[in-house]
C-alpha cells in the first residue's frame, strides 16, 4: 500500500505483480539479490581465530546495518520508520568500506535536518519531515565525526562542498524540553 | 525548506558551534543525562561527568538539588543504616513508590511547580535503565545472589586478576581454582 501511495500508484503495483509472477522471473531476481549482497558483504573481510566471530563481522552485522538500520529503519525497539540523527549516522560508520555511497547519502540527508540555529531534529520521519526539536547535544557531534570518518576513509573530499539547505522552526522556549514540528 | 543553505562543511561547523557551548564553569553544556536532573531538562546542566557527581554536597556546583531515589537504593548493601531511613523518607513523599514502576527516578523540591500534586518538580519520565540497579542491589543486600553469580564467572575472575586486582573475595576464588 505504501508503495502504491509513493510511487506511480496502482499502475505501478500492477506492473510489479505481472513482472514478478512470470515463471522464472523470481528465481532470476533472487540470484541478482544474492549477488548484490555478496558485493556489499565481501568488500571487507576480517579474519580472526574464531569462525563464529568472522561470520558475524563479515556477513550478519553488515547485513543488519544496511538492511535493517539504514534501509528499513526498523530494528530492536525502534520500529517506527523514522531516521535518528545520531543513530543512522553512527550506523553508516560501519559502511564506509562496503557501501560508501550509502554513508555519503546519510551524511547529506542528516545535514538537511539541521535547523538554522545549528541544532538538529533528533529524529524525523520521511516523507513529511515531522520530527522533534530537543536539547539533546550528542547528535551535533556525530555529524562532524562521521563526515571526518567518511572523508579520511574514502578520500571523497567533494562531500564537504555539497550544498544542503537548513530547516526552520520555532526555537524551544525556556519551559520546553522538546517539541514536535513540521519544519519549514 | 529554510532560505538558508550551506555546504556540508558549514553544517558541521554550525553543529559544533551549537553543541560546544560552555557553561559558567567553563565546561561543555550537555542536554541530557540518565537521571534527568531539573537543570538538564532545561539544557543548562554541565557535562555528564559532573552530573554523575550530583550527589548532595558535590563540589563546584554540579548539585542543582535534584535527588534520584534509585541511586540511593543502589547503595543499599554498602550503607543500609543510611539508605533504609532515606527510603522511608521517600515513602512519605508522593513519589510513586506503590505505582507500576516504583519511585520516580528524580525530583527536586527546590523548584516550585504550580498546581502540581507535590508543589515541586518531579521528572515526568521513568527510565528502564534506572530500574536495573534497584532490583539488583536489593537482591544483593538480601542474599548477594548477583555478586555470587559474577564471582563464579571465570572471565570476570581472570579479567580482574590480569588487571592487577587482588584481595577480598578474589583471593579466595583464585585459591580454589588453583
Amino acid at each position: 500500500m505504501s508503495m502504491a501511495r509513493h510511487k506511480g500508484g496502482l499502475e505501478e503495483v500492477r506492473r510489479l505483480i505481472s513482472e514478478y509472477t512470470q515463471s522464472g522471473r523470481a528465481d532470476a531476481v533472487l540470484v541478482q539479490v544474492q549477488q548484490q549482497w555478496d558485493h556489499y558483504l565481501n568488500a571487507l573481510q576480517v579474519i580472526t581465530p574464531d569462525p563464529g566471530i568472522d561470520l558475524m563481522l563479515n556477513r550478519w552485522l553488515v547485513y543488519q546495518v544496511l538492511g535493517c538500520r539504514v534501509w528499513a529503519r526498523s530494528a530492536f525497539y525502534q520500529s517506527g520508520g523514522a531516521y535518528g540523527f545520531r543513530d543512522q549516522l553512527q550506523d553508516v560508520m560501519a559502511l564506509v568500506y562496503s557501501a560508501p555511497a550509502e554513508a555519503r547519502a546519510q551524511i547529506v540527508r542528516s545535514a538537511a535536518r539541521q535547523f538554522e540555529e545549528g541544532d538538529v531534529q533528533h529524529w524525523w520521519r520521511p516523507p513529511s519531515g515531522i520530527g522533534v526539536r530537543t536539547r539533546i547535544t550528542d547528535d551535533l557531534y556525530f555529524l562532524p565525526l562521521v563526515v571526518h570518518h567518511y572523508v579520511v576513509t574514502t578520500g571523497d573530499r567533494d562531500v564537504l562542498n555539497e550544498v544542503v539547505p537548513f530547516i526552520a522552526s520555532p526555537i524551544l522556549t525556556e519551559e520546553q524540553e522538546e517539541i514536535s514540528t513540521y519544519p519549514q | 525548506v529554510s532560505k538558508q543553505q550551506g555546504t556540508v562543511y558549514e553544517h558541521c561547523i554550525r553543529a559544533l558551534k551549537h553543541g560546544y557551548r560552555l557553561g559558567s564553569h567553563g565546561l561543555p553544556l550537555m542536554g541530557w543525562t540518565k537521571s534527568n536532573p531539573w537543570l538538564a531538562a532545561r539544557g543548562r546542566l554541565h557535562s555528564t561527568l559532573l552530573s554523575r557527581l550530583r550527589a548532595r554536597g558535590a563540589p563546584f556546583g554540579a548539585d542543582d538539588g535534584t535527588i534520584a531515589p534509585w541511586v540511593v537504593i543502589a547503595s543499599l548493601p554498602f550503607a543500609p543504616e543510611i539508605v533504609i531511613p532515606t527510603i522511608r523518607y521517600f515513602a512519605q513523599k508522593d513519589l510513586g513508590m506503590t505505582g507500576k514502576y516504583g519511585f520516580k527516578p528524580s525530583f527536586n523540591q527546590s523548584f516550585v511547580v504550580e498546581n502540581s500534586a507535590t508543589g515541586w518538580w518531579i521528572t515526568p519520565y521513568h527510565f528502564g535503565i534506572d530500574q536495573g540497579p534497584v532490583v539488583l542491589m536489593i537482591e544483593n543486600y538480601r542474599t548477594g545472589l548477583l555478586w555470587n553469580i559474577m564471582r563464579r564467572c571465570p572471565a570476570v575472575v581472570t579479567g580482574l586478576t590480569r588487571a592487577g586486582f587482588k584481595g577480598g573475595w578474589l583471593d579466595s576464588v583464585a585459591a580454589n581454582n588453583s
